[in-house]
């Protein structure tokens, strides 16, 4: 019993340690990426074409 | 203000949205009147918040009470409360104090219609609010006259009255309330509370927005126009350049936030991964 409740709180903060170095990781390959001056107004762009089209459909 | 009570003054201010553009400053002094006649019957406080009358017969109550004193408007509204569920009688006197200066918030951001933003209407509001409250915090003898019990509603009010000279209708209306009727708090507490409220309501104005770099002159065009548009109302946007936000848009108006932010995106994710 006693293993086994030590395995479970290993496994969790394994996956805690592996999901925070993931997002990490993801967070300065994104970040690299958006440096990108047209990349970055893309991603604003974007969020300003989900804008119009949900007025659109709002306005049917 | 406890759970339950301000679910109801949520509701109650949801349903008063609906009547704010005809908004009129008599509508907002039949309202104190009516927090009047709750403030001071013990009987009728017990009524409203005795838990074997039902919600209709609370109302019918109200409206009762009121019929013929008041417009049928001000009846429903004070009736919608009383059949509403609140922890305290404190507590729907509360929320009928905050409808009523609603009612003249809205009164004040009408007047700049014109302009097709309500801001103008709303900071003057807000400057008069604030001037009376530093003419009170200057003078010790108005201080001690506006909290003397002997001393009447009418001339309490004819005092405040000459502090401002040359402030609104709207905020004569919410001065005069404060001192005339400060329900247990200081009359510059209760004053600064109102020209929260009026802030607040500015805010619907107001569209924050943060990005990582400039918008170029299309998207600020583009966002102005689909805000706009979402929301059903001019909005003044304010662009701040926030690299925290790594990539996106994150957009504020009031209480409501669209976040499309890569940091918030990523926030998400390391739940996901990670929680």
């Amino acid at each position: 019993m006693a293993i086994e409740s030590e395995r479970q709180a290993a496994v969790v903060s394994l996956r805690s340690e592996v999901g925070t170095l993931a997002t990490t990781l993801a967070g300065r390959i994104v970040g690299e990426a958006l440096n990108d001056d047209e990349r970055s107004a893309r991603v604003v762009d974007r969020f300003l074409a989900d804008l119009e089209n949900q007025n659109a459909g709002a306005a049917k | 203000m406890s759970g339950v009570s301000s679910e109801s003054l949520t509701t109650a201010l949801t349903k008063l949205e609906a009547k704010l553009p005809m908004a009129t400053l008599e509508l907002a002094k039949e309202l104190f009147g009516i927090l009047g006649m709750v403030d001071s019957s013990a009987g009728l406080r017990r009524a409203l918040t005795d838990p074997s009358r039902t919600g209709d017969d609370k109302s019918a109550l109200v409206k009762q009470l009121v019929g013929g004193k008041v417009s049928a408007e001000a009846a429903d509204i004070a009736g919608g409360l009383a059949s509403s569920r609140w922890a305290s009688a404190r507590d729907i006197g509360d929320a009928l104090e905050t409808l009523a200066a609603t009612v003249v918030i809205a009164v004040a951001e009408n007047k700049s219609a014109v302009s097709a933003s309500g801001i103008s209407g709303l900071e003057e509001l807000e400057n008069d609010l604030f001037s009376f409250n530093q003419a009170v915090a200057s003078n010790h003898e108005v201080q001690r006259a506006l909290s003397e019990p002997q001393a009447s509603a009418a001339a309490k009010i004819g005092l405040a009255q000459k502090l401002q000279p040359g402030a609104s209708e709207e905020a004569k209306v919410l001065t005069g309330q404060a001192v005339a009727q400060p329900r247990g708090i200081k009359p510059t507490k209760l004053v600064a509370r109102f020209a929260e409220l009026a802030a607040k309501r500015q805010q619907r104005w107001i569209a924050t927005v943060s990005v990582t770099r400039p918008l170029t002159e299309t998207q600020f065009a583009r966002l102005q126009a689909g805000l706009n548009a979402l929301y059903g109302r001019e909005l003044k946007v304010n662009i701040t350049v926030d690299p925290e936000l790594i990539g996106g848009i994150r957009v504020q108006v009031g209480d409501e936030v669209l976040d499309a932010s890569v940091v918030s995106r990523l926030g998400q994710l390391h739940r996901q991964l990670a929680g």
